[in-house]
C-alpha cells in the first residue's frame, strides 16, 4: 500500500434512496427513532431535541437540509455525531453497512450537484454499482450556525 | 469534617498538583528547550500558589513562591532561555515547597523551614543575578515575616543578595555561620528523612537523576507525610468531575427505568411488588437529589475566604477596607466555582491594591477613610452575575492610554480615536498593569487578561464600569450551563416549558365568567389589571407557534406574572403544572438565535422541555424593559411586588375538638407519617427514632387540653406528624389528620384567643381556622414553663425571614483543634454560622475586623495562650457593639471562684465542654433573650 491509496471507513445510510456516508470516527452511535421534543420557531430542518441517555442531542432532518422534497418514512434512524462537543442526530431513512473505501476511488463533488447539497459534501466515492456522497458534518454545523445568526440579525432589522 | 479543614485540604492537594505540574514543565523545558507557553504556565501556577498560601497565612510558602515568580518573570517577559542553574534552583525550591505543604498537615509549622527558605531564596536570587546580571532585583515589599527583620527596612537600596545574606546572618546561630550562598550546604537538617540525607541534598525533582530514581526518591520523602495524610483526610476525597457527570447521566437513566417500572406496576396488584417499587421509587429519588448535590456549592464557599484575604491584604498595604458579601447562597456548579475562584481572587486583590486609596488620600478627596468592597452574586437573565465593586479611585483613562502607549499596545494616534469604554477594556490586554509599583499583592499584570480568559473559558463575560475618582464595578456573568435552577413547568399548545422561578412574581387564574378579574383590551392589546397596575399580556402560544386563536374574554385563563428588570408582564399559558428543579443544558450553537429559549432540560420522565428566556420573550414581544422608571414608580413597583408575595401558606389539620387548626408552613420542616408500632416511650414522652436521632412526639390535643388521649389511639395505623425545628432541634407534633396546604393572604384575627397556644383565627372557605403557636408550645413543653404570651404572627414572620436570610453568627475561641472542630460541627449542624479563633487575641482581631458584621453569640475557652478567656471577656466588653452580646464560657474549670471571676470579667454563663445539648440550649435561649 502506498500513500496514494489510503482507506477510510464510513458509516453509510440512505436518504431518499441515495447512499451517503459519514466517517466512522465522527459517529458516536446509531439509534432507532427516539421521542423528540419540537423546538418552536427553529428552522424546518431542526426536527427536535432527543434525550440520549441524559444528554440532549439536536435532531436534523438531512432531507430537509438538502432540500430534497422527498417524503421521509415515519420511523427514521438517528446517526449521532459529536461535533465540537455538541451532539447532533442526523435523521436518515435506512442504515447501510460500514464500508472501507479506498482513496483512489474518491472524487470531489462535481459542480452539477446542487449547491444546497454540495456545500455539505466532502466528495464522492465510487463503488461498483453505486456512489457514496461523503457528508462533512462539521461543515453542516458551521453553516447552519451561520444561517441561524443571520436570521437573528435579519429579524432584528425587520423589527 | 470541619469546613476549614476541608478548605485546607483542598489548598494542600491543589498545591501539590501545582508543584508536580510545574516540576514536570521545568523538566520538559530542560529537555526540549523552553517555550513561551510553558514558562507562562509555570509562572501562573506559581502565582496561584503564592496567592493561595497568602490567603491561608503560610507566609514562607508564599515568600518562596514569590521569589520564584520574580526570578522567572524576566524569562517570561523577555522571551529568553532559562539557565540550567536557575532550573536546578527552581526544582530545589519546588521540593522544599512540597515538604512545607506537607508540613502544614502535620502541624509542622513554618519555623522549622525558615532556614531552608532563606537558603533557597538566596540560591534563586543568585542564579537569577548570574543570568540577568547585577541589575536584577526583587521588588521591595517582602511579606510581613521578613519585614520583621530590620534588614529590609535598613537596606532598601542594597541588592537583594545582600539582604538575604544579612537575613541569614541574623537567623543563623554562630556555629552555623552564614554560607556563601551558592554552594548547597549542610546547615539544614531535614526532619523527615534524616537517613536519606545524602539524597535529600539533591532536590527531589532533580533533573539529572533518571526518571526511575526520581520515582523512588519521591516516595521516600513523601512517605512519612502520607502516612499522616490517611489519618487526617479520610472524610473527603477528590473525585474527577467527568466521573460525576457520568454518575449524573446514569442516575438519569435509572430514573427513566424507575418510571417505566412504576407504570408497569400500576397494572399489577401484587403487594410485594407494590412495596418493592415504592422503595425503589424513594431510593431513586434520593439518589438523584444527592448526585445533583455533589456538584452544587453555594458561592459563599469561595467568597467566604475573601473576608480573611481582604483583611490580610489591607493590613499589608496599610489601607482600611471593609468587605461585604451579598447573595452568598447563590448556588453554582462546582466546575464553575473552581473556574471563577482564581479570577475573583485576582479582582479582589486588584480592587484592594489599585482601586481603594490609602486612608489619607480618601480623606483628602472627601471619602470616609474606610474603603468599601462589595461582592454581590445573584441570578439575572438566566445567568449568575457576580459583581465586585469598590468605592476607590476608579480608572483613569489618561493613565491607561499613557501606559498602553508606553507598553506598545497602541499608538498615540490610535488612542485619539478610542471611546472611553474601549480604553477601559485595554486593562484586559496581556501584560497590562497601571500600578506604578509592582507589589506582591496584585501580580505583574497577570491579573486582568487571565481573568478574562478564564471567565471566557466557562462561557462567561466580564464587564467593567468605572467612575473616575469614585468607583469601579466589575461584573462577571457566568452562564447557568451547569447550574440547577428551580423552575415552574407550564404547558402551552400541548408542549411543556420551564420558566426559571427567579423571574416569577405570581400566578393568576381567571375563572370562567369571573367578573372581577378579567382580561381587558387596550387598542387591541390584551391587558390585565392586577391590584390597580395595568400589565401587558402575552400569549405564549402566540410566541412559540405564531398562530394564536386569540385571547377571549370569559374563558378560563392562566396567567404567569413575570418580571424583567423593573417591568412586569403576564404570560398566558394553557396549563400550570408544577415546580421542579431543573438542570439547564444549553442549546446547540445553531439554535442560539432563538432568544426566547435559554436552554433545555430533561424532565423526570425522560422528556425534554425548553426553558423560556423571560428577557428574550419580552424582547421578542417588544415589551419595553428599558423604560426609565422614576424612583417613585420603581418604589411603587417594589411595593406591589411585596404585596404580591406577602401571603402566607398554612398547613391545615384537624384536632379532637373537630376544629380545623393550622400552623404557618414556613415553620414546618417536613411532614411525616410514622407507623404506630415504631413509636416508643421514654418515661412519659413518646418518641420515635428518626434520621439517626430521637424525635420527641408532642400531642397538640394534650397540650391544648382538648383531650387526655393522644391521637395515637384515634389514628388507625399511621400517625401523621409535623416535624418542626426549634433552636436547631427537631420536634414531632402529632395531629389527627393533615388536611391541606392553603395560601391565605389575610391578617390573623387575634381578637379571640381562648387559650394560650392559639395565636388567633383565620377564615378559610367560610370556616374558622385556629392558628397554633407551635414554637411557643414546644418551648412550653421543653422548659416546663407555662406560656404567658403567645408569639404573634408578625414575630413568626420576622423569625422566618431571619432564619431564611441570615444565619445567626457565632464566634468560638479555643486553642485546642479538637474542641474547635467538635463545637463547630455541633453548631454548624444546628444551622448556625460559626467563626473560629485559636485564642482570645485572634478572636478580638476577628471581631475588630468584622466590620458591619455582628456576632450574635460569642463562646470562649478560658485557658488559652496569648490572651486567655478572662482578659478576652474584659476586652470584649469594652467594645460598645459587644457590651451585651451573650458571652458563654466553655471550660473544664468549675470551682465557684472560677465562675465568679468569669462573671466579673463579663461572661454570662459557664458551660462544661463536650455537652452539645446544653450548649445548644444555652445558645438558643440566649439568642432568644437577646433578639
Amino acid at each position: 500500500m502506498n500513500n496514494m491509496n489510503e482507506t477510510r471507513q464510513f458509516s453509510t445510510f440512505y436518504i431518499a434512496n441515495l447512499l451517503y456516508g459519514i466517517d466512522v470516527m465522527k459517529v458516536q452511535e446509531i439509534t432507532k427513532a427516539l421521542p423528540m421534543t419540537r423546538v418552536p420557531l427553529a428552522p424546518g430542518y431542526v426536527k427536535g431535541l432527543i434525550n440520549l441517555r441524559g444528554q440532549i442531542s439536536t435532531a436534523i432532518q438531512l432531507s430537509d437540509l438538502f432540500e430534497l422534497n422527498e417524503k421521509t418514512p415515519d420511523e427514521q434512524m438517528n446517526v449521532v455525531c459529536k461535533i465540537s462537543d455538541i451532539l447532533v442526530s442526523f435523521l436518515v431513512d435506512r442504515i447501510g453497512d460500514v464500508m472501507e473505501l479506498e482513496s483512489k476511488n474518491f472524487e470531489p463533488a462535481p459542480d452539477t450537484v446542487p449547491e444546497n447539497v454540495r456545500r455539505y459534501i466532502e466528495g464522492v466515492y465510487m463503488i461498483p454499482g453505486n456512489l457514496i456522497s461523503v457528508i462533512d458534518v462539521e461543515r453542516i454545523v458551521e453553516f447552519i450556525t451561520k444561517t441561524g445568526n443571520e436570521n437573528q440579525i435579519n429579524n432584528t432589522i425587520n423589527q | 469534617m470541619n469546613t476549614m479543614d476541608g478548605v485546607l485540604n483542598e489548598f494542600i492537594s491543589e498545591g501539590e498538583e501545582i508543584l508536580h505540574r510545574v516540576s514536570d514543565l521545568l523538566q520538559k523545558i530542560e529537555k526540549g528547550g523552553s517555550t513561551k507557553e510553558s514558562i507562562g504556565a509555570i509562572y501562573r501556577d506559581v502565582h496561584t500558589l503564592k496567592g493561595n498560601s497568602q490567603l491561608f497565612g503560610f507566609h514562607k510558602i508564599a515568600l518562596l513562591s514569590h521569589v520564584m515568580e520574580a526570578v522567572l518573570d524576566p524569562i517570561r517577559k523577555l522571551d529568553i532561555e532559562i539557565s540550567p542553574r536557575l532550573i536546578e534552583c527552581c526544582l530545589g525550591s519546588l521540593d522544599l515547597l512540597l515538604r512545607m505543604l506537607k508540613g502544614v498537615l502535620t502541624n509542622e509549622q513554618d519555623q522549622s523551614f525558615e532556614k531552608e527558605v532563606i537558603r533557597w531564596v538566596g540560591l534563586l536570587v543568585d542564579a537569577a543575578t548570574k543570568q540577568y546580571g547585577a541589575s536584577f532585583r526583587l521588588n521591595k515589599d517582602m511579606p510581613a515575616w521578613l519585614e520583621n527583620h530590620r534588614a529590609i527596612a535598613n537596606n532598601k537600596n542594597d541588592s537583594e543578595q545582600q539582604i538575604i545574606e544579612e537575613v541569614v546572618a541574623i537567623q543563623t546561630p554562630p556555629q552555623l555561620a552564614p554560607q556563601s550562598v551558592p554552594q548547597p550546604d549542610s546547615t539544614s537538617v531535614k526532619p523527615e528523612t534524616k537517613t536519606h540525607k545524602e539524597d535529600e541534598e539533591k532536590p527531589v525533582f532533580h533533573k539529572k537523576i533518571s526518571p526511575t530514581t526520581v520515582e523512588i526518591q519521591q516516595t521516600q520523602s513523601a512517605q512519612p507525610a502520607e502516612a499522616i495524610n490517611t489519618n487526617q483526610i479520610d472524610t473527603s476525597i477528590r473525585v474527577p468531575v467527568p466521573l460525576l457527570d457520568k454518575l449524573m447521566n446514569l442516575v438519569g437513566e435509572l430514573v427513566l427505568i424507575r418510571n417505566q417500572f412504576l407504570q408497569y406496576r400500576n397494572k399489577h396488584e401484587e403487594s410485594e411488588l407494590l412495596s418493592l417499587s415504592k422503595n425503589l421509587d424513594v431510593v431513586t429519588s434520593d439518589l438523584q437529589t444527592e448526585v445533583m448535590n455533589t456538584r452544587m456549592q453555594p458561592i459563599g464557599s469561595v467568597l467566604g475566604k475573601f473576608q480573611r484575604m481582604v483583611r490580610d491584604v489591607s493590613r499589608e498595604l496599610g489601607k482600611k477596607i471593609d468587605l461585604t458579601l451579598e447573595g452568598s447562597e447563590t448556588e453554582l456548579d462546582k466546575t464553575l466555582l473552581e473556574a471563577i475562584k482564581d479570577p475573583i481572587t485576582h479582582l479582589v486583590r486588584n480592587s484592594c491594591d489599585h482601586g481603594i486609596e490609602f486612608p489619607e488620600e480618601r480623606i483628602r478627596t472627601g471619602k470616609p477613610d474606610n474603603g468599601h468592597l462589595l461582592i454581590r452574586s445573584f441570578h439575572e437573565g438566566g445567568q449568575v452575575v457576580i459583581e465586585i465593586s469598590d468605592d476607590g479611585r476608579g480608572l483613569d483613562s489618561k493613565k491607561i492610554i499613557a501606559k498602553a502607549i508606553e507598553k506598545g499596545i497602541l499608538t498615540a494616534e490610535q488612542s485619539q480615536r478610542m471611546q472611553e469604554r474601549e480604553i477601559f477594556n485595554l486593562i484586559f490586554m496581556p501584560g497590562f498593569t497601571t500600578a506604578n509599583q509592582v507589589s506582591s499583592v496584585s501580580g505583574r499584570g497577570v491579573g486582568m487578561d487571565v481573568v478574562k480568559t478564564n471567565i471566557a473559558k466557562v462561557g462567561g463575560s466580564v464587564e467593567l464600569s468605572t467612575i473616575t475618582g469614585k468607583s469601579t464595578t466589575i461584573r462577571l456573568k457566568i452562564p447557568l450551563t451547569l447550574a440547577i435552577v428551580p423552575a415552574l413547568m407550564v404547558k402551552s399548545g400541548g408542549e411543556k416549558f420551564a420558566i426559571p422561578q427567579v423571574k416569577l412574581v405570581q400566578l393568576v387564574r381567571i375563572e370562567k365568567n369571573d367578573t372581577q378579574n378579567k382580561i381587558e383590551f387596550l387598542q387591541g392589546s390584551p391587558m390585565f389589571r392586577l391590584r390597580d397596575v395595568l400589565l401587558p399580556l402575552i400569549d405564549l402560544r402566540n410566541v412559540v407557534h405564531k398562530n394564536s386563536t386569540g385571547i377571549k374574554q370569559g374563558d378560563v385563563t392562566n396567567i404567569v406574572i413575570l418580571s424583567v428588570e423593573k417591568e412586569y408582564f403576564g404570560l398566558i399559558v394553557d396549563e400550570i403544572l408544577d415546580t421542579t428543579d431543573i438542570v439547564v443544558k444549553p442549546l446547540s450553537s445553531f439554535l442560539k438565535h432563538l432568544i426566547m429559549f435559554s436552554g433545555a432540560t430533561i424532565l423526570g420522565d425522560g422528556t425534554i422541555a425548553l426553558i423560556l428566556d423571560v428577557i428574550g420573550i419580552a424582547t421578542t414581544c417588544k415589551i419595553n424593559t428599558k423604560k426609565n422608571l422614576t424612583d417613585e414608580q420603581h418604589l411603587k413597583a417594589i411595593e406591589q411586588r411585596k404585596l404580591f408575595t406577602d401571603t402566607q401558606e398554612f398547613l391545615l389539620f384537624e384536632l379532637d375538638n373537630g376544629v380545623i387548626h393550622s400552623i404557618p408552613l414556613c415553620l414546618i420542616n417536613r411532614l411525616e407519617e410514622f407507623s404506630i408500632k415504631d413509636i416508643e416511650q421514654t418515661g412519659d414522652q413518646k418518641v420515635v427514632r428518626y434520621r439517626g436521632t430521637i424525635l420527641p412526639i408532642l400531642s397538640l390535643n394534650q397540650i391544648l387540653g382538648y383531650s387526655k388521649k393522644s391521637a395515637i389511639s384515634v389514628a388507625k395505623e399511621k400517625l401523621p406528624v409535623l416535624v418542626i425545628q426549634k433552636s436547631g432541634k427537631l420536634y414531632g407534633v402529632e395531629v389527627n389528620e393533615i388536611q391541606d396546604i392553603v395560601t391565605i393572604d389575610q391578617q390573623i384575627d387575634d381578637s379571640i384567643r381562648d387559650r394560650p397556644g392559639i395565636l388567633g383565627n383565620l377564615i378559610h372557605q367560610q370556616k374558622v381556622v385556629a392558628v397554633v403557636d407551635a414554637l411557643g408550645l414546644i418551648e412550653q413543653v421543653v422548659t416546663g414553663k407555662p406560656l404567658t404570651r403567645s408569639t404573634t404572627i408578625e414575630e413568626i414572620r420576622t423569625m422566618n425571614r431571619e432564619m431564611k436570610n441570615k444565619k445567626l453568627k457565632i464566634l468560638f475561641a479555643d486553642d485546642v483543634v479538637f474542641f474547635r472542630r467538635h463545637v463547630s460541627k455541633v453548631l454548624t449542624d444546628a444551622g448556625y454560622d460559626i467563626t473560629l479563633a485559636e485564642d482570645g487575641k485572634r478572636a478580638l482581631e476577628i471581631i475588630d475586623s468584622s466590620g458591619s458584621d455582628h456576632f450574635n453569640v460569642i463562646i470562649s475557652d478560658i485557658e488559652m495562650p496569648n490572651m486567655d478567656g478572662l482578659s478576652f471577656a474584659r476586652e470584649l466588653r469594652k467594645r460598645p457593639k459587644y457590651k451585651t452580646t451573650p458571652l458563654i464560657a466553655l471550660t473544664t474549670r468549675f470551682r465557684d471562684k472560677d465562675i465568679e471571676d468569669g462573671m466579673k470579667a463579663g461572661f454570662d454563663t459557664y458551660l462544661e465542654k463536650l455537652n452539645p445539648e446544653k450548649l445548644l440550649s444555652a445558645v438558643s435561649s440566649m439568642i432568644g433573650g437577646n433578639a
